[in-house]
């Protein structure tokens, strides 16, 4: 069996980003992975078609990941697709290692992308636009894509290697060294970003004296806030109260 | 005016498909909403000062599996045209800007509603897609794809004009009506905002080590503050 | 006792339980009880890796887990116990593991499924399994993330 060419792969590589296409409660990313993988099964299984309908009916069951790093999984099911038409591995090994790696993918990227690189991007945005805000915009679709592209581009490449690479690729990345620094770095621009706008107000109001219970001030509330998040709080309902505090000092 | 919106659709389109469907490179994020808002609707610089503080709020609820965190793009097409059509006839003061914020609420929420039921219809077309493919149709794929994808942007599209229609009329006919007395009632909360962003990504960047980092930061940036002051 | 929390979830460990619940509970260990994963250490290893360096990760077979639990009481850390099915979650009650109530994550739909939740379906045998939870009186939470309001599962009274 001859390895997948190059088109059929670019043209997976290019599905991939409509992984969530037709995100649904049942299947959640199924449709948009079989999608993905289609042309390659096309390729695959060109002259039975019966296989091919067998082998999409694998790729429609349940399946849902972080969307960037749907491409390792994508790129390893291709190549396992292959070595199950040439008849090395068994096809239902294929919806066990999707299963199996789903979730971990999940917590990986989950950690990643929206725990760490998101805030960062959006934290380095929210402080450049007070200079400019294309700055701001420049910054954040920066700092993001600048990482998120190379992991999709890399993550495809190394599972489309087949299952060891993907693993390879996963542990020789340092997801989780990565997600810390820049856990840390959002952290930083955040109390850099906090601290300057309650400097700006408090030099409002004048006098240095009062500066220090300013900032203990605002420091409590920053701390009230965030034992209110993991309490599971929603942004909206604080927003919501603050709404109705507004309204009432202004009723009377 | 007709432009206008036929503009805001057409971003809008583009950012909601970011959101969910398609790439997630970061189009969708408030602060580049908001931004390319206030440019269609007059004031780019008021989009980009609220889109800035809506970017942070909604940062602690993550978009893990089927859990749906509150629309912040839908509130970034409100405050981005509320604050560039009520910067453009009063001037953007910071109790407009609390205001637009806190109104934007419902349009977050909103926003989450709809994104259930598309998801919700899109379970329909999952199952029409499989059936198919069961007759051995595999087409079914890319049309079923198709199919939510479109659903995606459409669902976008009015979300954006309900959206953006709102924020006119709120620019245009709410604020102007508040005195300037009212407003600082609002403006006394916008730091309170601002400590709601910073929280956000202090609670979802949290780790052992981000704790004294974040809070030491803090301080050390309020106090150049008043240094930069003093010296200057 | 320090088990913060019981969860039934198809995935085990994703997004949901390392950016939420590890926060939202103070929990710094996940015990995984899955006799798959037992004999698997490719994804093992996989499943690792997803696990922040906060927290550690513990493997363990279904009968195991009383076991696991006394290990991981003796080093003093607070642990939420993960399993992928009802099946599973009542083999370690049986196993004479105790909790008070018991979350339901994620079980994904497939046909004749019935369902709960955006995310949970329960087959004939889910809720052959929820009903014996619910006569030994462990609540039964449906609840996704912490930010979900979270439903309390009740059987039809016969």
């Amino acid at each position: 069996m001859e390895g997948t060419d190059k088109a059929v792969r670019r043209s997976a590589w290019r599905r991939q980003f409509l992984l969530q296409g037709c995100w649904n409660y049942e299947g959640m990313q199924n449709v948009g992975f079989a999608y993905s993988i289609l042309p390659a099964l096309r390729h695959i299984y060109r002259e039975k078609p019966e296989e091919l309908t067998k082998a999409l009916k694998r790729h429609l069951e349940y399946f849902n990941t972080q969307p960037a790093m749907g491409g390792v999984i994508l790129g390893a099911a291709l190549k396992l697709e292959e070595r199950a038409a040439a008849g090395e591995v068994d096809s239902r090994d294929i919806g066990t290692f999707k299963v199996g790696l789903m979730g971990s993918l999940g917590a990986i990227g989950d950690a990643y992308f929206w725990g760490a690189l998101r805030p960062m991007a959006s934290v380095a945005g929210a402080v450049l636009a007070l200079v400019h805000p294309f700055l701001g915009i420049a910054a954040l679709l920066l700092v993001y894509n600048l990482s998120h592209l190379p992991i999709r581009w890399k993550g495809f490449s190394a599972g489309i290697e087949g299952e060891e690479k993907a693993v390879e690729f996963l542990k020789g990345s340092g997801f989780a060294a990565k997600t810390e620094d820049r856990k840390i770095v959002a952290a930083i621009l955040g109390g850099a970003y906090a601290g300057a706008v309650c400097g700006k107000t408090a030099l409002m109001f004048g006098s240095g004296q009062a500066a220090p219970a300013f900032l203990l001030l605002a420091v409590l509330t920053v701390h009230l806030l965030t034992v209110l998040f993991r309490k599971a709080v929603s942004p909206s309902e604080i927003l919501l109260f603050l709404l109705i505090i507004g309204t009432l000092l202004v009723w009377h | 005016m007709y432009f206008q919106f036929l503009l805001a659709a057409v971003i809008g389109s583009i950012a909601y498909l970011d959101r969910t469907a398609a790439f997630q490179v970061m189009l969708h994020r408030p602060l580049v909403v908001a931004t390319a808002m206030g440019a269609v609707f007059g004031n780019v610089f008021a989009g980009a000062q609220v889109g800035a503080i809506l970017e942070l709020l909604y940062l602690a609820r993550l978009p893990v599996g089927a859990s749906i965190p509150p629309d912040d793009t839908g509130a970034a097409m409100f405050a981005g045209a509320a604050a560039a059509v009520s910067a453009s006839s009063v001037g953007l003061s910071a109790g407009s800007i609390t205001a637009v914020l806190l109104l934007s609420v419902p349009c977050a929420e909103l926003g989450k509603a709809a994104d259930r039921q598309v998801r919700r219809i899109n379970g329909r077309i999952a199952s029409l897609t499989a059936e198919s493919v069961e007759k051995g149709d595999s087409h079914a794929v890319e049309q079923g794809l198709l199919a939510g994808v479109t659903l995606f942007a459409l669902s976008g599209v009015v979300l954006t004009l309900l959206f953006t229609g709102a924020g006119v009329v709120v620019g245009r006919q709410l604020l102007p009506r508040f005195g300037p007395a009212s407003k600082s009632f609002f403006a006394a909360l916008l730091p309170v905002l601002i400590l709601l962003g910073a929280a956000s990504v202090f609670s979802c960047t949290r780790i052992g080590r981000t704790a004294p980092v974040f809070y030491l930061t803090m301080a050390m940036v309020f106090a150049a503050t008043f240094l930069f002051r003093w010296a200057g | 006792m320090s088990l913060e929390m019981v969860r039934v979830d198809c995935r085990l460990i994703h997004g949901q339980i390392v950016e939420t619940w590890l926060p939202h509970t103070g929990a710094d260990c996940l015990l995984v009880a899955n006799e798959d994963l037992a004999g698997n250490p490719f994804l093992r290893s996989v499943m690792e890796l997803a696990v922040p360096s906060s927290a550690c990760v513990v493997f363990c077979r279904l009968e195991e887990v009383a076991c696991a639990l006394a290990d991981i009481d003796r080093v003093g850390k607070k642990v939420i116990l993960l399993c992928s099915s009802f099946a599973d979650a009542l083999r370690i009650y049986r196993s004479g593991v105790r909790f008070s109530s018991i979350n339901i994550g994620n079980l994904h739909y497939a046909a004749g499924k019935v369902e709960i939740s955006p995310s949970v379906f329960f087959s004939q045998e889910d809720f052959d399994a929820v009903s014996c939870f619910c006569h030994n009186g462990i609540a039964v939470n449906i609840r996704a993330t912490p930010f979900d309001p979270g439903t309390c599962y009740e059987p039809e009274r016969e």
